[in-house]
């Protein structure tokens, strides 16, 4: 059976049912359907045709209504059979069927292909007209590792994929009340400023409609926002701590990645060849990391990185070796010194100049 | 047929995506007697493709810039050559999205064991959550393995150590084992050399 999204609820699966609260409460999700049990429920062939033809023309996307959370294997695999840009009726019944078999864990797509009946896990799926964004990405209502109390928007143009897969750094704004910030001058904007203070509106919104602070996705095509996606955000830090960084120029900004403060000397190190420059103590200022610089982040005091997030492998290590690490600071090793001293706040995401400090050498 | 690295590639590869390790470790990756394999490693090191460092009483070969360049040439050149290449990119992009998956599954677990957040997730749940990825390698695993045989044993290491996680939590982020995290990083590596990009 198709569900309107408008009228979608706890048993559409969890991200229909919250895109249905969305849209009964007046924000823009782009149109759509939601089948609840594409496995065990055949009479959705029959329907889908003219429920296509009342979308439109144009593409769809096709996703489990699953979320990260609703358990391992039906989220990853929702994630991973995500289909963008299906067009014809025989294109979208091809990935509804993917994605809800991919929910299924082996033993279950295995009787589902011997006996042609479908056995409990099931996974709701998500038919919607698709936006061709000029800019896409998500926003936390709370930073998620600081737990301020600011809206987080991270953007990157085009569709929002990249923004997640971690290969582009997004650029990033903070509202917080009415006092924003946002990515250096360096780069042209992908959001004009009257956009990311609608974003940070829509966001305090959603969260207040919800009663707890949310991971929202968002895109932006002809002007208008489209809400993707809103669920709670899981891991959410304590309230805010003071900012305890020793006064002193805050020099640059990033993504708190790892929690602490920590006061070294800067080592800028360009590549595999630089490694021998770097020495115990030392503030780990690079580009990004692999796993060739691991024993560089071992024996660091802190990092900055130029790219990257709080989901990179480089903000794992850090945490895993408790220094702290600022990532994703555009400029970071042209705008750091060799043996400059700073203090780097993971936790803030600043790195400061030391006071009453020669700036280099 | 899949097609069979040579030893002296694969040698040089097992430096890359260990990152850094002394011979018996990188022997034990490539599955080669470590005397065939220090051969190998002094060979790269006279053409100035990998050094030896010692930290802390401790020493290990890693790569040089020369030694990456040359490594991702043998690797284009052998997935051109065995016609392999369509496949790894289609790889690397289901790889993404769970690698999305792990980061964040790492990252909560971390931050939980920080006592960071109210509603933090429980050793279970990053199990649980970390079994999606563990099952999706064993096909990423199979279609890459059809064409390369050197991509044999991530799935195998990723269930072990997940597996021990249940006892052990270390085995989830832990940098000096073959944790859950240390072994999805290698095959990112793998993926990226193998395919030519940059970080």
């Amino acid at each position: 059976m198709l569900i309107p999204l408008s009228e979608a609820d706890g048993r559409c699966g969890a991200k229909a049912a919250n895109l249905g609260r969305l849209l009964r409460a007046g924000f823009d999700v782009p149109a759509g359907f939601v089948i609840g049990d594409p496995i065990g429920d055949d009479g959705w062939g029959q329907e889908i045709e003219s429920a296509l033809l009342d979308l439109g023309s144009g593409s769809f996307a096709v996703r489990s209504s699953a979320f990260v959370e609703d358990g391992g294997q039906a989220s990853f695999a929702g994630q991973l059979n995500t289909t963008l840009g299906a067009t014809t009726t025989a294109q979208v019944v091809q990935a509804v069927r993917r994605t809800a078999l991919s929910g299924a864990d082996p033993e279950v797509i295995a009787y589902v292909a011997r006996t042609g009946q479908a056995a409990g896990n099931v996974v709701s799926v998500i038919v919607q007209v698709m936006v061709e964004p000029e800019a896409a990405g998500v926003l936390f209502t709370r930073h998620p590792v600081s737990g301020a109390d600011q809206v987080v928007i991270e953007a990157a143009g085009g569709l929002g994929d990249k923004v997640v897969d971690g290969t582009v750094t997004p650029q990033a704004w903070t509202v917080d009340g009415g006092e924003l910030t946002g990515p250096g001058l360096a780069e042209a904007p992908v959001l004009t400023k009257a956009q990311v203070l609608a974003l940070g509106k829509i966001g305090r919104r959603i969260e207040a409609m919800f009663g707890v602070p949310q991971d929202i996705e968002w895109a932006i095509a002809d002007g208008k926002i489209w809400m993707l996606q809103t669920r709670p955000i899981t891991t959410r830090p304590d309230e805010a701590k003071p900012v305890s960084s020793e006064p002193g120029e805050v020099l640059l900004r990033g993504t708190p990645a790892s929690p602490g403060i920590a006061l070294g000397p800067v080592r800028i190190i360009t590549g595999l060849d630089g490694f021998d420059q770097f020495c115990p103590g030392d503030v780990l200022v690079c580009r990004t990391t692999s796993p060739a610089w691991t024993p560089l982040l071992a024996r660091a005091t802190a990092v900055v990185t130029e790219i990257g997030g709080m989901l990179a492998h480089a903000a794992i290590v850090a945490r895993e070796f408790g220094i702290p690490a600022v990532l994703a600071t555009p400029g970071a090793m042209t705008m750091l010194a060799d043996g400059q001293r700073v203090v780097v706040d993971g936790s803030a995401g600043t790195v400061t100049a030391r006071r009453n400090d020669e700036r280099n050498r | 047929m899949s097609h069979h690295t040579p030893a002296d590639v694969l040698v040089l590869h097992a430096v890359r995506t260990l990152g850094y390790g002394d011979t018996a470790p990188i022997a034990g990756r490539v599955g080669l007697p470590e005397g065939e394999v220090r051969e190998h490693l002094l060979d790269a090191q006279a053409r100035g493709w990998v050094t030896y460092s010692s930290y802390a009483g401790e020493g290990g070969w890693s790569l040089t810039e020369a030694g990456r360049a040359q490594g991702e040439r043998l690797l284009a050149a052998e997935l051109d050559g065995v016609g392999a290449r369509a496949v790894v990119e289609e790889v690397y992009r289901d790889f993404l999205p769970l690698n999305d998956v792990v980061g964040a599954a790492c990252t909560a677990w971390q931050l939980a064991e920080m006592g960071i957040g109210e509603q933090t997730v429980t050793l279970a749940e990053t199990i649980a959550t970390l079994q999606g990825p563990a099952t999706a390698l064993a096909g990423i695993e199979e279609r890459l393995t059809s064409q390369l045989d050197r991509f044999a044993g991530y799935h195998h290491r990723f269930t072990t150590a997940l597996t021990k996680a249940g006892d052990e939590p270390a085995w989830i982020t832990g940098t000096d084992q073959d944790s859950c995290h240390r072994v999805w990083f290698e095959l990112h590596e793998d993926l990226i050399a193998t395919l030519g990009l940059v970080r």
